[in-house]
């Protein structure tokens, strides 16, 4: 079996290696005998991708501890469930995990367009899919093998650190391979769409359905890892601004401005350019944040430790922006024309630049904040490393900036808005958003970025609420309906435009909640004695006692606390320590949830008489990050949905042209 | 013996990876041509138009607004549908030579595929 798995990779290498070949060859020759034998090649490396995985995944199934990969990930006791996912809990795995996704997008890819005749981007899309994906089946054969086998091999396995002994473990990997595996399709044919310099907008046409696909993939999983630290890493918060976190989120910048700005090529053929510029870098972020993972440049939680794979993918990295950028570099002429300026700096279009410019600025602080100790260290020979008091003071206003502009943007039209205009779209929502500072202040929230991140997070709901309001209500009026079924209709006939609201609603749950804890998290330590009671805010806590107990692969301690919130009953929680075979202690904490606040329970330590030392944090409007990421995937899906035709409406409006074209006005 | 399997399984591949180099050289593309750009063109244009059509409907924008957007949306259209409409005549000449009904219905049917249905305007 192991056999089986090492040959499938170096053959699905040696297939790479064709692919390539016979691309160059078809493409230069125009044969498309060459070009069919590239697709069925690509075809063979994602069913003998296919086969290796699933040969490591037997491996740890049947804890085969020959491979190093197996007994340095697993063990003999560990629950199938955590043995499936060691394929992605190593270096080796995961960069595995990352080649065989590739194959898979690379098969639908060809699968999609390769019976149509007007399908001659196809070979130069294979070519740079192909590239990548021959980069990283060079890294799994001969740089990180999975199927390495030691000689003396543990019995029984050396254990999965505890850590990643979580459901988070299941989701928030593999969530987040996908969207970074995923902004490969857009890249390949960006790069397609310039070495052809057929520079229109189809390339954004045809990888829309992609691009977003990769977004909402990597928007779960950078929340699934922030809410895995929440549960496993036990201080109390989501984000910590860990350069491996950072990395994560950077390419997350970019490519929603990106997702925004595409927008505006499609509608006003504006910012070809700029497009192209963002998905290059969208991908090259996800390289670079792979080499911070990998490299163990920068000392991180997260990291896979020290490792000479890192600077590999430094070396790809420099070869794809030095492709790219020659690229863009060469086609400059032809991308600036037929490039419309925009008119008025209170337009849609613009409030998108603006949107853009923000997203990368804070992009840039965070790469800035990233790379720092390593700057310091190659000045002053000392790395000082950079902590969250400096991602929140930059980062913080720029947000804030970023709500005031989502609650502008749909109230502008396109090319330019009159005053007029403006007054008559801002009225309500500015006026509420006024509102609401006096009334927050008086509720005693006083400190300015809080009271401001509220209060502009109203503004966005209440231009986001008219808008569906004002359309409803015009449907209503010209068919006569009610109000539930005009609703209907407003959004079943405008999926991107309503979908892109919704997934707005849930950025501005997000933020409410990041704000909130942000801004008001409660922190208080407790020594207390068995049966002892105490008062955090509004809960009575009780602790019990302190148990122990054995489970499958560990041992633990909890204390049970009894939890009475305004005086009624809660229930009983425990937070735990675990002591996991060969592995140091982990803390398990203990939460309890409501709508709006965690109530969080962390066990520091025990003495001989039982009495416990607790950490207890309240986290308000926490849960609403989690909320809101529900709805952020449910706006996507709902945008991303096929949409019902309006080729009628379309066939109005160009009849409608026609006839002035004859000289008869409609209008 | 799975040694022997698999490699059995990677004869096969191989066959079938090379079995299009058995036949004979052939160019399976048609490039996106001036239509094809004409027709993004429009379509940019009508889904423009038919955008603020929309917001004018809803009561977002005023009619000041909608009336001068418009107008200028539409003198951004009214070239690229002259194009389309001369690059339209120049396809549907006559060839010189009748052809068979069936190859007349398999043309038009690529044509289609390729160009959109818009192309019978």
């Amino acid at each position: 079996m192991i056999d089986f798995g090492k040959y499938s990779l170096l053959f699905s290498f040696v297939l790479s290696l064709l692919v390539f070949i016979c691309l160059i060859i078809g493409i230069r020759r125009k044969d498309g005998r060459f070009i069919n034998l590239s697709y069925r090649g690509s075809k063979g490396i994602f069913f003998f991708l296919t086969i290796a995985s699933s040969m490591l995944i037997y491996a740890f199934i049947t804890n085969d501890f020959r491979i190093e990969y197996v007994a340095s990930y697993s063990e003999r006791s560990l629950p199938i469930f955590y043995k499936i996912t060691g394929l992605w809990a190593g270096q080796k795995g995961s960069l595995l995990l990352w080649g065989w996704l590739l194959s898979l997008f690379t098969f639908i890819v060809i699968i999609r367009d390769e019976k149509k005749v007007n399908s001659v981007f196809l070979p130069y899309v294979l070519l740079f899919l192909n590239l990548t994906l021959l980069f990283f089946l060079l890294l799994i054969n001969f740089v990180t093998p999975p199927f390495e086998m030691i000689a003396r091999f543990p019995q029984d396995g050396n254990g999965l650190n505890p850590l990643l002994q979580n459901p988070g473990m299941v989701f928030h990997p593999p969530t987040l391979y996908l969207g970074f595996v995923g902004f490969t399709v857009p890249f390949a044919f960006a790069m397609a769409a310039l070495v052809m310099e057929d520079l229109g907008d189809w390339w954004i046409k045809k990888t829309r359905a992609w691009t977003l696909f990769s977004w909402i993939f990597l928007t779960l999983g950078v929340v699934f890892g922030g809410w895995w630290a929440y549960k496993e890493l036990g201080w109390g918060g989501v984000w910590g601004w860990d350069p491996v976190e950072n990395a994560s989120i950077m390419p997350w910048f970019t490519a929603t401005a990106f997702l925004h700005s595409v927008i505006i090529q499609e509608r006003r053929g504006m910012l070809k350019i700029w497009n192209l510029s963002l998905i290059l870098l969208t991908f090259s972020l996800v390289i670079f944040g792979t080499f911070i993972t990998r490299s163990g440049i920068i000392s991180s939680v997260h990291s896979f430790g020290q490792s000479p794979v890192g600077f590999v993918f430094l070396g790809f990295l420099f070869l794809i922006m030095a492709v790219g950028i020659y690229l863009i570099w060469t086609r400059y002429e032809k991308l600036k024309e037929k490039n419309p300026r925009i008119e008025s700096f209170l337009s849609r279009e613009s409030s998108f630049l603006y949107n853009n410019i923000i997203f990368l600025g804070i992009c840039f602080a965070v790469f800035w904040g990233t790379i720092f100790p390593l700057i310091s260290e190659a000045v002053k020979g000392v790395k000082i490393s950079v902590g969250p008091p400096f991602f929140n003071t930059i980062i913080s206003p720029l947000f804030l900036l970023l709500l005031i502009l989502m609650a502008i943007c749909p109230l502008l039209g396109w090319r330019k808005t009159s005053s007029k205009g403006i007054l008559k779209n801002f009225s309500i929502p500015l006026s509420l958003m006024g509102l609401s500072l006096p009334i927050l202040f008086i509720a005693g929230i006083r400190d300015f970025m809080p009271l401001f991140f509220y209060s502009f997070s109203l503004f966005v709901l209440m231009s986001l609420l008219r808008d569906f309001y004002i359309g409803t209500r015009a449907i209503r009026k010209s068919s006569g309906k009610g109000w539930l079924s005009s609703f209907w209709s407003l959004v079943i006939k405008n999926r991107r435009r309503y979908g892109g609201f919704v997934v707005h609603i849930g950025i501005v749950f997000i933020v409410l909640g990041l704000a909130s804890y942000g801004y008001y998290q409660y922190k208080e330590n407790f020594a207390l004695k068995e049966g002892q009671e105490f008062t955090v805010k509004n809960y009575r806590l009780k602790y019990v006692r302190l148990t122990s107990f054995e489970k499958r692969n560990y041992e633990g301690v909890g204390s049970l606390i009894e939890v009475y919130n305004s005086g009624k009953f809660k229930g009983i929680i425990r937070p735990e320590k675990r002591f996991y075979k060969n592995q140091e202690p982990t803390t398990e904490v203990a939460i309890l949830s409501n709508i709006f606040e965690d109530l969080y329970l962390i066990l520091d330590g025990w003495n001989n008489d039982d009495s416990i030392a607790l950490t207890v944090v309240i986290n308000p409007l926490l849960s609403w990050i989690w909320v809101g990421t529900g709805v952020v995937v449910f706006g996507t899906i709902w945008a991303v949905l096929p949409k019902r035709k309006r080729d009628d409406e379309l066939d109005i409006i160009e009849k409608d042209i026609i006839l002035h074209l004859k000289g008869i006005e409609t209008k | 013996m799975m040694v022997l399997l698999f490699f059995i399984l990677i004869l096969i591949f191989l066959i079938y990876i090379f079995i299009p180099l058995m036949k004979e050289s052939f160019w399976p593309f048609i490039k996106r041509g001036v239509l094809a750009e004409i027709q993004e063109a429009k379509k940019e244009g009508i889904w423009a138009i038919s955008d603020i059509d929309f917001e004018h409907e809803i009561g977002k924008l005023t009619t000041e607004d909608y009336t001068s957007t418009r107008e200028y949306l539409k003198g951004e259209v009214l070239p690229v549908l002259e194009r389309e409409r001369d690059f339209s005549k120049k396809i549907i000449l006559k060839p010189k030579k009748e052809l068979s009904r069936g190859l007349k219905k398999d043309i038009i049917r690529e044509v289609l595929k390729i160009c959109g249905r818009r192309l019978s305007l």
